[in-house]
């Protein structure tokens, strides 16, 4: 198969001519295919079969507390309607806004205001610390990328006791520095139990764990040519221009990336509310959030076909969002290798 | 010169060229004061490593030197006299002359204690009135460093480690290669349906794990993988989303013109990918593999489904959760454990890194 | 082109199909019996090793069964059990397990009369009470394996600096406070309890200028009880729904279990607290939630299985001793008795021969993984091994001490605070809401809160 993708090039010529593009278009066609095989026999073999029967389930009634051993059964759209009618999922967009006032906030309210809180800090903060690392005028930089990265690599369970201690509102070290420095105790954050300070206090554990991300950044930094950046200091752009107008676009398909993976992260947020907050939705709901929910009905109520009806929504809803990502791709994601024809 | 501020795509394209072929020119951030950059990047680092200190610290203390309110924040205790066959504490007494003495305590009381003088033993019990819990202590530096032989003595480390070296190991050269392959294939060549192919790969991470487990565990249970490693192992040689987004977006930054060039040389697909693609990609493969490590090593529900019945077969992750269950209460245990876990994934990650550079250093794409 | 593709991904579905139709091929030779361990203690290391044990001696006295075991830790254990469950390939055994762990899978457990009948095993080694404790609407899905009475654990040395009398280690005993003989009821202890709540300055709750926001030491915890079970021991066993069917269902919490959860509410948060409050709770310095025995609690009203977990405690040099549990305001004492025990997974291929392993697990099985549980056996020749081994790990407990646990055994609550529910986990998840909402909010409009429980779990009952 390969020696037949060899004889590519000879297409290469013709490129332009409207005559020869549908054997050079069957061609493309097979060598992408045949790159893609790998993931297509995985797909059909491990994760197409789990996505359609948790779709199949979300029109059952499957779950363990009414005996799985009596077959269940196909209830049609039931569970999606009850879906539309859960106040607390908040699947109703007119539930998203202004939720502080409007009782207990909704699932989807709560993960909408954390992803405004902690997106913009989880994409801005790893690519400071990466231009930062790419700086080469920094000493060290090998022994400074490790101990940034180390915090991703520390244990979920043993992170949580690590912030337990130091964001407990009690006794926890940050309170004791801000005592400290003259705050009184009474004036000390609540961190955690506090519906102002909650979101503040995931966005700080979560920062903690950027090391990941500022890689990825390093990794997209370390391919703008040095070139792009001599020339621009001969034309005497100051940092703040040459950043916007070569190292962004640069890094642009990095930054998509990252977004992307951002969303569908704080979309998929469930763990730290469920470990920190006790999965209970405290303070005030605040930490419900969309997956929390779902986790709690599809595990922890054994509703595996609500649950499964909670998953297809927001599988929805992330599809939709990952449309719009990719169409405003065009305005600002520049793929240098990108064919434009 | 002036054109190259501007977005042009030829203008950049072709600098970019330039820089893969490698001229050296000089930088104009020389100028900027290198011990500046460094001291204010080594600020932030110390901000964002102190919980690692809290980590240590607590790893080094008792349960009692945790539960001592008002103690010092690192590792200390208070030191303690014996007297006839009792350890008592020492305080520090303030006497009515206005001095004050190191006193070991002889009985408590919340209104008045009686004290002795460890330094004059023959002037009986003193009784001091007021509240023994404002006095103030000698506290003395006083780590414990056997919450570490505790934890390694709980968990057989060189078995589980090896297991989650092995998983890691064989689980990233799975990743890399499929997922390179794939994204290649996204990258590089334009047929119809492959943007929505894209996006069916990327739609595959939408739902939320744990929302398809079950039906993937009736699967691996009817193919008989349960209590074996390969449900763990083998969907990894066949490219994730994540990777293979990450890897497209990667080189879809790498300008063409190398790869037609090398094609026009008769180079097969193959062929460019892996003496033109692959060489231009170190640093994004470094942070692929040390990302898919990290990953492996704290796999957990994955293997708690799959090798429940497979004691011996336990990664690290798994023996480091049953061992969190237990010692939820004794957070100095589980930060021992942690902390000793974290050691090989870091040398993995400097040694990976020095790998990778020194790649890129060879082939000439500049770091 | 296209069809090809599609034909061969067509192909690709069915064969994947077929894999997963076909596989699971009987194997000739012994039953394989799958033992789960996870739902509640069993994961300790220590624990793993005896278990292990077990199953060697087990598979070396018969060869008609192999026994394999399965440990899950206690964090992920629920959902990876639902998992196997849900994928129609459930363990057969399942334990050791309490009543609460057991309600989450309700529904999922074999009666065990018939294997009973057909095996003739001996149920009359029991007493014939403990053995209707698990009758569930008519089914025995259960028998007795490990019983856990409650005491009110203490620390004499925080009495004895408070000047205080320790609490009172004979039921029907009265106690003495102040010089007057009282009854050791909650009004005592809360007054006991707020002495012994000391803040930085060493001054008691009771006293002015109490500074509630640096306590050093607490007087009382409910250490790891539920919101229920805290009203047990305040107010008594009680039904707590009534209905036989969807639609007719209702809460029936009594009054004195509201009054129950205000007076906890008020011991955390009111003017002389002396219970610590979640947060409080959660922090190092007083264990993570294990107050007791990081020595800052005076008392801890907990049951047999908490010497689990007091190691430290012991190696700090603090001793703990055991009173009896208080007594309600109607004079009678509110005792609980926790219980655990193996469970049979409805599903299970090989009822008789999971039974057969069952029934070597309660009996010699038990002589070993007792002690090693922590847990005292519910058959009564056998408690003396039991209280031997904990002696020998905690050698300052008196004897008297020991024998409240014995005492204890005469006040269970029936019916059980982690009693059967409909719809049961929801609703005990939403009691465990309602219990980390009082232990973390401050100022919380505990009516209002109360009423927004009893609506909810209307509508959970009947859902």
């Amino acid at each position: 198969m390969f020696e037949e993708l060899s004889n590519f090039r000879k297409y290469l010529p013709s490129r332009k001519s409207f005559r020869n593009m549908t054997p050079l278009a069957r061609r493309e066609l097979k060598s992408g295919m045949a790159f893609l095989t790998p993931w297509i026999i995985g797909f059909f073999a491990f994760t197409l079969l789990p996505i359609v029967a948790s779709l199949i389930f979300s029109f059952m009634n499957l779950s363990i507390t009414d005996g799985l051993l009596s077959p269940p059964k196909f209830v049609g759209f039931d569970n999606y309607v009850t879906l539309l009618n859960d106040r607390q999922a908040g699947v109703d967009p007119r539930t998203w806004i202004n939720w502080f006032s409007s009782g207990t906030p909704t699932s989807m309210g709560v993960t909408i205001t954390f992803a405004l809180v902690s997106l913009p800090i989880g994409i801005l903060f790893p690519l400071g610390l990466a231009v930062l690392m790419n700086n080469p005028n920094l000493k060290g930089k090998m022994l400074f990328r490790s101990l940034f990265y180390m915090p991703f690599i520390v244990p979920f369970v043993a992170s949580v006791f690590l912030w337990g201690g130091m964001l407990n509102s009690e006794t926890g070290w940050i309170n004791r520095v801000l005592i400290a420095l003259g705050m009184a105790k009474e004036a000390t954050p609540d961190w955690a139990n506090s519906t102002f300070w909650v979101y503040p206090t995931y966005t700080i554990m979560g920062i903690w764990g950027v090391g990941n991300a500022m890689l990825i950044m390093l990794a997209g930094l370390q391919s703008v040519p040095t070139e792009l950046y001599d020339a621009a200091t001969v034309d005497g752009a100051n940092g703040w221009h040459t950043f916007w107008k070569i190292t962004f676009p640069m890094i642009s398909p990095v930054i998509f990336y990252n977004l992307t993976l951002g969303i569908v992260g704080v979309f998929q947020y469930f763990l730290v509310p469920l470990v920190v907050n006790n999965g209970t939705g405290r303070p005030g709901g605040a930490t419900m959030f969309y997956s929390l929910y779902l986790f709690r009905n599809f595990f922890t109520f054994q509703d595996m076909s609500y649950g499964s009806t909670l998953a297809w929504f927001l599988f929805i809803i992330i599809l939709l969002i990952t449309f719009v990502l990719f169409g405003t791709a065009k305005y600002w994601v520049y793929y240098a290798g990108e064919s434009r024809s | 010169m002036t054109k190259v501020l501007s977005t042009n795509v030829q203008e950049k394209s072709s600098a970019r060229e330039k820089a893969v072929s490698r001229t050296v020119s000089p930088n104009w951030r020389k100028n900027l004061n290198g011990f500046t950059i460094t001291a204010f990047t080594l600020a932030i680092l110390v901000l964002f490593l102190s919980p690692f200190a809290f980590m240590i610290f607590t790893s080094l203390k008792t349960q009692d030197q945790i539960s001592i309110v008002g103690a010092p924040i690192y590792p200390a205790a208070p030191p303690k006299f014996e007297y006839n066959g009792e350890q008592l504490e020492i305080f520090i007494v303030p006497l009515p002359d206005g001095t004050t003495k190191e006193l070991a305590m002889f009985k408590k009381g919340q209104k008045e204690s009686t004290f002795i003088d460890p330094a004059n033993l023959d002037a009986g019990e003193i009784l001091w009135t007021g509240s023994w819990r404002l006095l103030d202590r000698p506290w003395e530096f006083s780590p414990t460093y056997s919450n570490y032989s505790e934890a390694w003595g709980a968990i057989n480390y060189p078995q589980k480690l090896w297991n989650t070296f092995q998983y890691a190991i064989v689980s990233v050269i799975g990743t890399l290669i499929s997922c390179t392959l794939v994204a290649y294939g996204f990258a590089r060549f334009r047929f119809p349906g492959r943007d929505l192919l894209f996006i069916v790969l990327i739609s595959t991470i939408f739902l939320p794990a744990f929302v398809t487990v079950i039906p993937t565990y009736t699967f691996f249970v009817k193919i008989g993988w349960v209590g074996t490693w390969l449900p763990l192992i083998v969907p990894h040689f066949f490219a994730n989303a994540y990777n293979v987004f990450l890897l497209r977006q990667y080189f879809l930054t790498l300008p063409r013109e190398l790869d037609e060039a090398a094609m026009i040389d008769g180079a097969s697909p193959l062929r460019v990918l892996w003496s033109v693609i692959i060489p231009q990609s170190y640093p994004v493969f470094m942070a692929i593999t040390v990302f898919h490590i990290v990953f492996a090593w704290n796999d957990y529900f994955g293997p708690v489904v799959y090798l429940a019945s497979a004691p011996d077969k336990w990664p690290i992750s798994y023996a480091l959760s049953m061992f969190n269950g237990i010692y939820g209460q004794r957070p100095q245990l589980i930060q021992a454990g942690a902390l000793m876990a974290l050691i090989l994934p870091l040398i993995l990650f400097v040694v990976a890194q020095r790998f990778f550079v020194q790649g890129i250093v060879v082939t000439g794409v500049e770091k | 082109m296209k069809k090809k593709l599609l034909a061969t991904l067509g192909l690709l579905i069915i064969a994947s199909m077929v894999l997963s139709a076909c596989g699971a091929g009987a194997a000739a030779g012994p039953v394989k019996i799958r033992w789960f361990v996870g739902l509640g203690t069993g994961t300790d290391p220590a624990q793993v090793t005896v278990q292990e044990e077990v199953v060697k001696d087990f598979n070396a006295s018969q060869d008609e069964i192999e026994l394999v075991l399965e440990i899950v830790p206690f964090d992920s254990a629920r959902d990876t059990l639902s998992t196997q469950i849900a994928s129609g390939a459930g363990p057969d055994i399942v334990g050791p397990v309490g009543w609460g762990g057991s309600n989450d899978f309700y529904g999922q457990w074999l009666d065990l009369t018939d294997a009973i009948a057909a095996t003739k095993f001996d149920t009359s080694i029991f007493d014939p009470a403990l053995i209707k404790f698990y009758q569930v609407e008519g089914e025995q899905v259960g028998l007795p394996f490990a019983v856990f009475p409650g005491a009110m654990y203490f620390i004499p040395a925080m009495f004895d600096e408070a000047g205080l009398a320790y609490p009172p280690q004979k039921y029907g005993e009265k106690y003495v406070l102040d010089g007057n003989e009282v009854d050791w009821n909650w009004d005592t202890v809360t007054e006991v309890a707020k002495r012994l709540t000391i803040d930085v300055n060493g001054l008691n709750s009771t006293e002015e200028g109490f500074d509630r926001s640096q306590i050093v030491q607490v007087g009382y915890s409910a250490q790891w009880q539920s919101v229920l079970s805290v009203a047990t021991f305040y107010d008594g066993a009680a039904n707590i729904y009534s209905g036989d069917a969807k639609g007719s269902y209702e809460s029936t919490i009594p009054a004195g279990w509201q009054d129950a959860w205000q007076w906890y509410y008020d011991g955390m948060w009111g003017d002389q607290p002396f219970i610590p409050t979640g947060p409080l709770n959660a922090a190092p310095e007083f264990g993570n939630g294990n107050a007791f025995n990081t020595g800052k609690g005076a008392m801890g009203l907990t049951q047999t299985w908490y010497t689990c977990c007091l190691a430290d405690l012991a190696a700090s040099g603090t001793e703990f001793q055991l009173g009896i549990q208080p007594m309600g305001a109607d004079g009678e004492v509110n005792g609980r008795i926790d219980a655990d025990t193996f469970r049979i997974w409805k599903g299970t291929k090989n009822p008789n021969e999971a039974f057969k392993v069952l029934s070597y697990l309660i009996t010699t099985g038990g002589d070993k993984l007792l002690p090693t549980y922590g847990a005292m056996p519910a058959i009564p020749s056998k408690t003396e091994a039991f209280f031997k081994v904990k002696s020998e790990q905690y050698p300052f407990v008196t004897p008297e001490s020991w024998d409240v646990f014995v005492q204890g055994l005469a006040y269970p609550d029936t019916p059980s605070s982690e009693q059967y529910q409909p719809n049961s986990i929801e609703a005990s998840a939403r009691f465990a809401t309602f219990f980390d909402l009082m232990n973390n909010t401050e100022g919380l409009d505990f009516e209002g809160e109360y009423a927004k429980l009893v609506d909810d779990l209307n509508t959970i009952y009947n859902k």
